[in-house]
């Protein structure tokens, strides 16, 4: 039985061909769209444990850095410092801010930072090219803006009428719908209109600090100050690209799998309206039913894990190529989740098998006495 | 004929629709056949010759009667315990050979075998050997659509036979064939009942072949008769189209091995013997 399906298989091409596209097809858009969710939920992540601080500061309220904003007067960082267990209180200075470039409106979240600092605060993740230390009319910006603006270091931005010279490209700073942008903190408080007053603070606590007692602490300064883990913030800016990215990836996951099983499934389907006669030979010369959805699912099979193969082999091809070619385009393919879209694509097959299963069960045997 | 032949239809009817669209495909049905025994159902188109074949061959129910296969009634079995009987006890010929194409003609032969459970090399071998004796040693490789008529029917007997079945049923198995090749198959049957001690029921409406049988029975509009006088049924005794005399030989691959020239001389006087 498994010889007549894999010949059968292999006799008919085409339909193979289309059967094993339409998989890797969907194993395709399942690998590739978990893999760029992965790299943004890492990717954020990566960028705020960057920082390497223990907790934030911030205004009551602000739930994360995108959809809230929070505002701090700048002398209460000295306040902060005086807290038992604080070692040092960074002012973070940033904004989201739209401007003008090439003609087009761009959106670009613009992060004041020390030069001179190393170690812990905010600041440009890696140094793509161009330099770090910066001064005040200079700005280091994400390869991914410049990638998509045509923008290279040496060239200006015009920001809140502000003339800023592009002095470095980083990388860690793509956020999907925004990139990061770096200028000195001084300029950054008069270019985001900030002046006496900062974003947040970024704490970095004593070795074996209380870190309950910092928290108390804060809020004694004033109950509208709110006191952040670093693992916490991570997950609140998480959560919030998960809202908006997992539904939209699961619908999109469930089409890849249906059009997974349809496709499979209608060519087997079709392959077995065409071979009718077959399956009535098969029953009259004393095959069981089960022994003729064997046939089937061996084919499905098959197509699922040839249609895997594929799908894994350009997912992974088209991912490496879209890192030097389409750089927003990151993902991060874990083998867990080729494991898990490897029984994505079982399921898919398994699936399919049962689609002719009617037809199969009632082919008339009589068939095989027609001419 | 012994008391329990090997088959017995017993009083078989079958009837399709119902009301003004009924039809008595089959009526009282009355059939023994002994193991050995090469038998012949000849009947026009209509006559109800499939639908005894498939009642014979446990792929159809009767409406009445009942049939024995070694003394047990089919009609006891459920679907599952038919299939069984089919695919170990019953061995199938069709007129228009029903091959795999995508198979060589070992892997046809094998599949009966595959389906009752037999390992993949006991099965290759003795699809071989069966091949072998009937003269396709030398073709085990090749699909249907690189074998003559004469080699298809060749290798789908081979099928039916790789179970080693009691009972051989054959629908039309000339049909599609020239003259010689048909007396060859003819032939192999006759070896099959007579060395083998199978019964063989073979359903036809071609002319030619009747002497190679121990019995013939005439079908006519679902009534079997017995062993009739054939030059009384001149509707029945028309050559099956596209299978006249003078036709092209089929290849000489298509000679069984164990099969001497002679018995194709004798069959064609028997031929020509017969109406037209």
């Amino acid at each position: 039985m498994l010889t007549l399906a894999r010949k059968n298989l292999f006799k008919e091409k085409a339909r193979l061909a289309i059967s094993i596209g339409g998989v890797a097809f969907a194993v395709m858009l399942i690998v590739l769209l978990r893999g760029l969710y992965v790299a943004y939920e890492t990717k954020i992540g990566d960028f705020l444990e960057g920082m390497n601080v223990d907790s934030w500061v911030l205004q009551k309220g602000a739930a994360n850095l995108i959809f809230s904003y929070s505002v701090l007067p700048a002398s209460l960082g000295d306040r902060l410092e005086d807290i038992y267990g604080v070692k040092e209180a960074i002012p973070f200075t940033a904004r989201q801010v739209g401007f003008k470039l090439n003609g087009k409106d761009v959106v670009m979240y613009v992060v004041g930072f020390n030069p001179d600092r190393r170690g812990s605060g905010p600041g440009p993740l890696r140094m793509d090219s161009g330099k770090r230390h910066i001064d005040d009319r200079e700005i280091i910006i994400d390869k991914v803006f410049a990638g998509k603006h045509g923008v290279d270091v040496g060239d200006t931005l015009t920001i809140n009428d502000e003339k800023l010279r592009v002095a470095g490209i980083s990388s860690g700073g793509d956020m999907v719908a925004f990139q990061y942008g770096f200028v000195t903190r001084s300029r950054a408080r008069r270019l985001l209109d900030l002046h006496d007053t900062t974003t947040a603070f970024l704490l970095v606590y004593d070795e074996n600090a209380p870190a309950a007692f910092i928290r108390e602490q804060v809020q004694t300064i004033a109950p509208t100050l709110m006191v952040k883990s670093m693992p916490d913030m991570v997950k609140v800016n998480q959560r919030m690209v998960n809202k908006g990215f997992l539904p939209v990836l699961g619908v999109l996951v469930v089409i890849g799998f249906l059009i997974g099983v349809a496709v499979i499934g209608l060519t087997i389907y079709s392959a077995v309206l065409e071979h009718r006669r077959e399956y009535g030979v098969l029953k009259a010369v004393g095959a069981l039913t089960r022994q003729m959805l064997m046939v089937v699912a061996v084919q499905a099979m098959f197509s699922a894990v040839a249609g895997y193969a594929v799908g894994t082999a350009v997912s992974l091809l088209a991912a490496k190529g879209a890192e030097v070619w389409v750089p927003q385009f990151i993902t991060t393919i874990t083998r867990t989740d080729l494991a898990i879209v490897g029984g994505v694509a079982l399921l898919m097959g398994l699936i399919a098998a049962f689609v002719p299963l009617r037809t199969i069960a009632r082919v008339d045997p009589a068939v095989v006495f027609r001419a | 004929m012994s008391c329990k032949p090997l088959l017995h239809l017993d009083r078989v009817s079958r009837v399709f629709g119902s009301g003004a669209a009924r039809v008595n495909a089959l009526e009282d049905v009355d059939l023994r056949l002994d193991t050995g025994e090469l038998a012949l159902i000849i009947g026009p188109s209509g006559s109800g010759k499939t639908t005894l074949l498939m009642i014979a061959g446990a792929m159809l129910t009767a409406s009445s009667g009942e049939v024995y296969l070694n003394d047990a009634p089919l009609s006891q079995l459920r679907a599952r315990e038919l299939a069984r009987i089919r695919l170990l006890k019953i061995g199938f010929v069709f007129q228009s050979f029903n091959l795999f194409p995508a198979l060589s003609a070992l892997d046809n032969v094998a599949l009966p075998a595959s389906l009752a459970g037999m390992g993949v090399r006991k099965r290759r071998k003795r699809a071989a050997q069966v091949l072998d004796r009937l003269g396709l040693g030398e073709r085990l490789r090749h699909l249907p659509e690189q074998l003559s008529a004469g080699e298809k029917q060749r290798v789908a007997l081979g099928r039916a036979l790789i179970n080693d079945p009691p009972l051989l049923l054959a629908d039309e198995p000339t049909a599609n064939l020239d003259s010689v090749s048909g007396r060859n198959v003819l032939a192999l049957f006759r070896e099959i009942a007579a060395d083998e001690g199978r019964a063989v029921l073979v359903v036809t409406h071609d002319a030619r072949i009747i002497d190679s049988s121990d019995r013939v029975m005439h079908l006519v509009d679902g009534r079997l008769g017995g062993d009739g006088d054939w030059d009384k049924e001149p509707e029945s005794a028309a050559a099956p189209e596209g299978t006249r005399d003078g036709e092209a030989a089929a290849p000489s691959g298509d000679q069984p091995r164990s099969f001497a020239n002679g018995l194709a001389t004798s069959a064609e006087d028997r031929i020509r013997r017969l109406p037209r």
